[in-house]
């Protein structure tokens, strides 16, 4: 419905608008160009660059450097790293939340309790998260030392070490968001389910799924994002090994911020950046269909 | 094709009773109707036949089976919900086919119930969408629908599985006014269709009066009447079904009950009804009465010795009537008048008649119908 008024003003632009809509603008673009566009371009800068070994000079390299780095043996052996990360974090984290949730998400007197110490570890930082259970996991005197297939000394086990505290720690977020997901899935259609027959794990996965299909879309993609992420944890837990075995990408990333390497850490950054980007994009490609959205 | 009763139920929330001891009988293949204002205990009444809540007492049955510990799935009813409840993420073929995956269903010639093969389940869903005009509409998701489309597709849910009982829980609630005057023809002739018994909770009395066999009030969690529309509105058993059934509602004023040379009057403001004479339960001469006529039925008269002088308050106009807002002994009377004519002045004084047989007579304690 348009007014007179709104007709008048109809595509015309004064200059006051002009300045008002730069002024509107103006606070968050000089917060993207601090933190993001300025850093974006000085990665891509040092990348065509190389520096001496004080960082005092820099050459100019080109491409070369993006073509040997993104193609070499240590971005993909990190990318393979950083990709089964994923895979070991992003499935558990998602169905321990999942079950969490759906047994939270009833009334019943104390259930409060439960949610909260359930949502409790969004409250850690990730360093706590990781010293925590570099005690538990400790070979010497940790409560898991004996649990074998998590040992952080075992070049074949550690990075599961490391994906279990990271899945811990993400486990009061993912509580949260898939049990504001449930609540918001109205009654009725439970009881219509129920009175349609459904048995409770028909229920679960022809129902509820469905119905919090956008929540979890949204998860998935937060979660493989703070997967590709991770550094702390490793660092904290592993350092990158035994043997680099836990040599994610972003741990090999900060592995080369000596001055000399630092334009080859820059090149890997702004891999991962592109990795991250086409894995979401195809994220919302794959999963957008069948994520069911609103009424 | 099954009746539906309930046998000294209560529901209790905590400290609330939602339902007190209702003994009701639905009968098979009739379409009765819960009606009462919000928070009198319908829509437990219901949930407690469709096995979402338990009776704390009393029996339920359906047909000859008491059905208190029996689940929702096993109850053979359906039901309609107020938000029509549909699925948002399926099509609406998969709405309506959702209760034949899970449920057993009585197919003709068989004896004993059993799930339906993919087949006969398509066959189901295209009847039932043909019944209510969903053909074409079967590959659409909910979001694609209009109100009275989802609103079908709800009644499509609920008649794909041939329950014994339908329960309907305001399933008009969510339409404009229009749609839901075409939608209450359109539930009577489902009704006659499918001959099933029928559960249907309203607050709106134009839905009861018009779709229901019989009617049954609530209110405060209690049953106060069960009739035919008609004779609920003729004969009220008390206060409550008399001021709730009707529109505008039945007026009631203080009066007094006396008998003039062996005739029964009832004395208010500066003059007097007379009553139809009442054999057996004629109160006591003397006795405060509540008197209730309903608007239709006063008229307004010159003087006479059976009418009761009021102040004209105001008049309203409504095209095909109108209705005269009169004030006696400080109580809100109206009248219901054809608009023809010239309407009463406002702040005069008029004198309203009625027939004997129209005044109708309650205990101010107890206020129940004494006539």
């Amino acid at each position: 419905m348009s007014s007179p008024f709104a007709l008048e003003r109809h595509g015309e632009t004064t200059l006051k608008d002009t300045l008002l809509a730069a002024a509107f603008l103006l606070p968050s673009l000089v917060i993207f160009t601090t933190f993001f566009f300025y850093p974006l371009y000085r990665l891509f800068y040092l990348g065509l660059h190389q520096q001496n070994t004080f960082g005092t000079a820099e050459r100019y390299v080109g491409w070369k450097q993006y073509t040997e780095v993104l193609g070499g043996k240590e971005f993909r052996e990190g990318l393979l790293t950083s990709g089964r990360y994923v895979l070991l974090t992003v499935p558990l984290g998602l169905v321990l939340g999942v079950t969490l949730a759906v047994a939270a998400n009833r009334r019943l007197r104390g259930i409060k309790v439960f949610q909260t110490i359930f949502a409790s570890t969004i409250a850690t930082s990730v360093a706590v998260a990781s010293v925590l259970f570099l005690t538990l996991i400790n070979p010497q005197v940790g409560y898991f030392r004996d649990v074998g297939f998590i040992s952080l000394t075992d070049p074949a086990t550690a990075l599961r070490g490391v994906a279990l505290s990271s899945v811990w720690q993400n486990l009061g977020l993912t509580f949260i968001i898939v049990l504001a997901g449930l609540q918001a899935v109205p009654e009725e259609i439970y009881e219509a389910a129920t009175l349609d027959g459904y048995g409770p794990l028909r229920r679960f996965f022809k129902v509820t799924l469905p119905m919090i299909s956008p929540t979890m879309m949204f998860l998935v993609v937060v979660l493989v994002v703070f997967a590709l992420q991770a550094f702390a944890q490793v660092d904290i837990l592993t350092g990158g090994g035994p043997a680099g075995s836990t040599q994610t990408l972003v741990w090999r990333i900060f592995d080369n911020q000596q001055p000399r390497q630092i334009g080859v850490g820059a090149v890997m950054a702004i891999g991962l950046f592109a990795v991250t980007i086409i894995v979401t994009g195809l994220q919302f490609l794959i999963l957008n269909r069948r994520v069911h959205y609103g009424n | 094709m099954s009746e539906v009763v309930f046998e000294g139920v209560t529901k209790r929330f905590g400290d609330v009773t939602a339902v007190d001891q209702l003994d009701l009988e639905v009968l098979n293949e009739e379409f009765m109707v819960l009606l009462g204002p919000s928070g009198c205990g319908k829509t437990t009444a219901l949930r407690m036949i469709a096995g979402l809540d338990t009776a704390t007492e009393g029996t339920l049955r359906i047909g000859d089976r008491v059905v208190n510990d029996v689940e929702a799935k096993d109850r053979n009813v359906s039901m309609v919900f107020q938000s029509y409840a549909l699925y948002p993420h399926m099509t609406v073929a998969k709405n309506i086919e959702s209760p034949l995956l899970a449920r057993k269903v009585r197919v003709p010639g068989e004896t004993e119930p059993r799930k339906l093969t993919k087949v006969e389940r398509a066959e189901q869903v295209a009847d039932a969408a043909r019944t209510l005009g969903l053909s074409e509409l079967l590959g659409r998701k909910p979001a694609a629908l209009s109100g009275g489309q989802r609103q079908r597709v709800a009644l499509g849910r609920a008649i794909v599985s041939q329950p014994d009982v339908f329960l309907m829980d305001e399933p008009l609630s969510n339409l404009d006014a229009k749609l839901r005057a075409q939608t209450r023809l359109e539930l009577v002739a489902l009704h006659e269709r499918v001959a099933t018994t029928f559960l249907y909770v309203t607050h709106d009395q134009v839905e009861a009066m018009t779709m229901a066999t019989r009617i049954a009030i609530m209110t405060d969690g209690r049953l106060q009447q069960v009739g035919a529309p008609q004779g609920v509105y003729e004969r009220p058993q008390n206060l409550f079904v008399a001021r709730f059934i009707g529109s505008p509602p039945m007026n009631t004023v203080a009066g007094t009950y006396v008998v003039d040379a062996g005739e029964p009057f009832v004395q208010v403001g500066d003059g007097r009804f007379a009553v139809a004479g009442t054999a057996e339960s004629a109160p006591v001469e003397g006795a405060k009465v509540v008197v209730g006529v309903r608007p239709e039925h006063l008229v307004l008269t010159g003087q006479g010795p059976t009418s009761v002088g009021v102040t004209v308050r105001a008049v309203e106009w409504l095209g095909h009537e109108r209705h005269v807002i009169c004030d006696v002994d400080g109580t809100s009377v109206i009248v219901r008048q054809p608009s023809e004519g010239a309407p009463p002045a406002i702040g005069g004084t008029v004198r309203l008649s009625a027939a004997p047989g129209e005044i109708h007579l309650f205990d101010p304690d107890t206020s129940e119908r004494i006539n």
